[in-house]
């Protein structure tokens, strides 16, 4: 009875061998879809997490271009120089030019 | 027997293979947009943003307007489990009151704004703090403010961006709206299972947006609004203006206005005009060198005589003009340098009426620039009449801006040709880095030379010696005129005593004009009692003040007395 049934499977397995090729070729066009599908959302990950970081970067660059702005406006520079510094318009009559 | 077993098993896999193509094609095709809705309300999400828009430089490349990366917090209250421990960690973590933020979680509103414009620094710490208390309807939006970092400093040129549209709503901010972009945009965004924004799928309306660099120098701006806020200190006027403009390109230098306003919190002030475009007003005396310079034009005019000007006044059409003095004999010259209506009426009272109003409109009177957005356009009514002619030739029954009366200055200083003001020194793509650069528009050659000449030669001894003596600089040339126009008071009926608009229109250095400015107040109060207002006592001063410390800027040298003044110290001699 088991030696029937062996020599069955081995017939069956004779016969889908002769399919070998075609499940090889399913399983390797099916893997490859596989690791590509990884490979992309893995990618596209890495994309996503670098444009985070640029704009993170591209914020931290904004904010730091308007502080430099605001303390390098004239109004807080006019202002340290009159009250913190005690420096006055300037008067003419104290400019002297050197004409070279 | 094998070969029907082995088909009995293919059959089996095809057959589920036809059953999952069926079922895809189900899907895929015939329920196609109602699986797409399906997944789109489960891990996407649309958020409306107020998109960044392109940066305003002054002519130094410092920073007057920036799009500033902000969040905001909104949460839909009814879904919050613990609101006092939210409000707790969010009071301590955007600086906000505990009470405010629970009475907003306890509101019965479906959607609940917690905080707009919030530090983008602080996304991070919010998206963990989300996680952590595990309320995943705190929502959080990336969103951007525009920002004004040197505050009010010209605060009405620039304008400002509506907060909820981020559309420009006024000043430069409206005229380039389109050129700097912004306003809002939508993003479909693909969450991940914790509910934080994974990747942008797809950007609607994102416009492309240029950094624009303005023709103002903060510098010069900041000088001129220090003068300005000085003299409304002192002379408490309605408004008052002080304008710089190059009138050799026609390039805005500098443009304070008072009333101005912080653009940053625009919300706060009622009145966003700038006065130096969207109002006209009288302008006095300063129409007299126009007068004059039609009548050398049509060769009615002499130099070398004397015109009778009056016992104080004239009668007109049986009208009675006044002067402010009685000045008798004077020549062409000193009519304008003196400031005499009645000399100057006489003249134009010889002039070929359409050709007086023709040389207004010439010079850009009675149409509006087009420089700023909502610009007024003034007032002249061609009326042939002689005392309607008398009284246009002492600008009393016109009106004009003060950007029409700057350009129309810059003409007689830049040797006869009338320029369109211009803001934009240039346009950035910010994607490319191409830049464009407004060329010099030029309208027309507006003045002879023979009259430029003459009236370069007068204005400088009306500062020198005329009307705007108080406005003399000891180290450089100025040449100006200074006008004042009675206002007409409603109570009364007819011109007011009392109410003036003073003006004073110049330029300098006189010999190689590199500015003209226009400086002007709309009833400036007496300081003392006896005090004559005009734009003689009232605008004129502001100039000195003005010049020396524009010019000091520049590091320019004196070029008064062939720039004596420069070589020497009188300290040290």
């Amino acid at each position: 009875m088991i030696k029937d049934t062996v020599i069955e499977l081995k017939r069956d397995f004779i016969y889908i061998k002769r399919y070998i090729k075609f499940w090889v070729f399913f399983l390797c066009v099916s893997g490859t879809m596989a690791l590509y599908n990884q490979y992309y959302f893995k990618v596209n990950k890495e994309i996503t997490d670098l444009t985070h970081v640029k704009n993170q970067l591209t914020a931290k660059n904004m904010m730091l271009k308007k502080d430099i702005s605001k303390l390098s406006s004239p109004d807080r520079i006019g202002k340290i120089a009159k009250r913190k510094l005690g420096m006055q318009p300037v008067d003419y009559s104290k400019v002297r030019f050197i004409d070279k | 027997m094998v070969k029907s077993r082995v088909y009995i098993v293919a059959s089996l896999i095809a057959f589920s293979f036809l059953i999952v193509i069926i079922r895809l094609f189900y899907f895929q095709i015939i329920e196609r947009d109602y699986f797409l809705e399906y997944i789109k309300k489960q891990y996407y999400t649309k958020e409306k943003i107020i998109l960044p828009r392109g940066t305003i430089y002054d002519s130094n490349n410092r920073i007057l307007g920036i799009s500033v990366p902000t969040v905001d917090i909104f949460v839909i209250p009814k879904y919050i489990k613990n609101k006092e421990r939210v409000a707790k960690e969010l009071s301590t973590l955007i600086k906000k009151p505990y009470r405010t933020i629970l009475n907003k979680l306890y509101t019965k509103k479906h959607y609940v704004v917690l905080a707009r414009g919030l530090d983008k620094s602080l996304k991070e710490r919010l998206l963990t703090l989300r996680k952590e208390l595990r309320e995943w309807n705190i929502g959080i939006i990336e969103s951007s403010k525009r920002f004004y970092p040197l505050g009010s400093i010209a605060g009405s040129t620039i304008g400002f961006v509506s907060r909820t549209t981020g559309k420009g709503m006024e000043g430069l901010e409206l005229k380039y709206d389109k050129k700097l972009g912004g306003g809002t945009g939508n993003i479909l965004v693909m969450k991940d299972a914790m509910g934080n924004p994974f990747t942008i799928e797809n950007e609607e309306n994102l416009e492309k947006s240029h950094d624009i660099k303005l023709t103002i120098d903060s510098n010069i701006q900041f000088i001129v609004e220090d003068v300005l806020k000085e003299f409304v200190k002192e002379r408490r006027p309605k408004e008052a203006l002080i304008l710089v403009v190059d009138p050799n390109t026609g390039d805005i230098v500098a443009n304070a206005t008072y009333p101005n306003y912080n653009p940053n919190r625009y919300y706060r002030y009622k009145n966003h005009k700038n006065i130096t475009f969207h109002n006209a007003y009288e302008p006095g005396s300063l129409a007299k060198p126009f007068v004059l310079a039609e009548a050398i034009d049509e060769e009615k005019i002499s130099f070398s005589k004397k015109y009778y000007c009056g016992e104080g006044s004239i009668t007109v059409d049986g009208i009675r003009i006044r002067d402010h003095k009685k000045f008798k004999n004077l020549t062409a010259d000193e009519i304008i340098i003196y400031s005499s209506n009645v000399g100057a009426i006489e003249i134009a009272l010889k002039l070929d009426p359409d050709r007086f109003y023709k040389r207004l409109f010439s010079l850009g009177f009675g149409k509006s620039t087009k420089t700023f957005p909502g610009e007024a356009s003034g007032l002249i009514r061609k009326d042939k009449r002689p005392v309607e002619i008398a009284y246009a030739s002492i600008g009393q029954n016109w009106t004009a801006t003060p950007i029409q009366i700057a350009m129309a200055y810059s003409a007689i200083a830049n040797g006869g040709y009338l320029l369109k003001p211009n803001f934009i020194k240039q346009i950035i793509n910010k994607e490319t880095g191409d830049i464009k650069k407004p060329e010099k528009k030029v309208v027309g050659k507006v003045l002879s030379d023979k009259s430029v000449e003459i009236l370069q030669k007068i204005l400088k001894q009306v500062v020198e010696i005329g009307t705007a003596k108080k406005g003399r600089s000891n180290y450089f040339t100025i040449a100006g005129k200074t006008g004042t126009a009675q206002k007409y008071d409603p109570k009364i009926k007819a011109l007011s005593d009392e109410k003036f608009y003073t003006w004073f229109a110049g330029y300098f250095p006189a010999e190689n004009p590199k500015f003209t400015v226009v400086i002007f107040a709309n009833e400036p109060k007496r300081i003392k009692k006896w005090e004559f207002i005009g734009g003689g006592t009232v605008s004129a001063p502001v100039l000195k003040k003005l010049v020396d410390r524009i010019m000091f800027y520049y590091k320019s040298k004196p070029d008064k007395n062939g720039g004596e003044y420069g070589n020497k110290n009188p300290s040290r001699n």
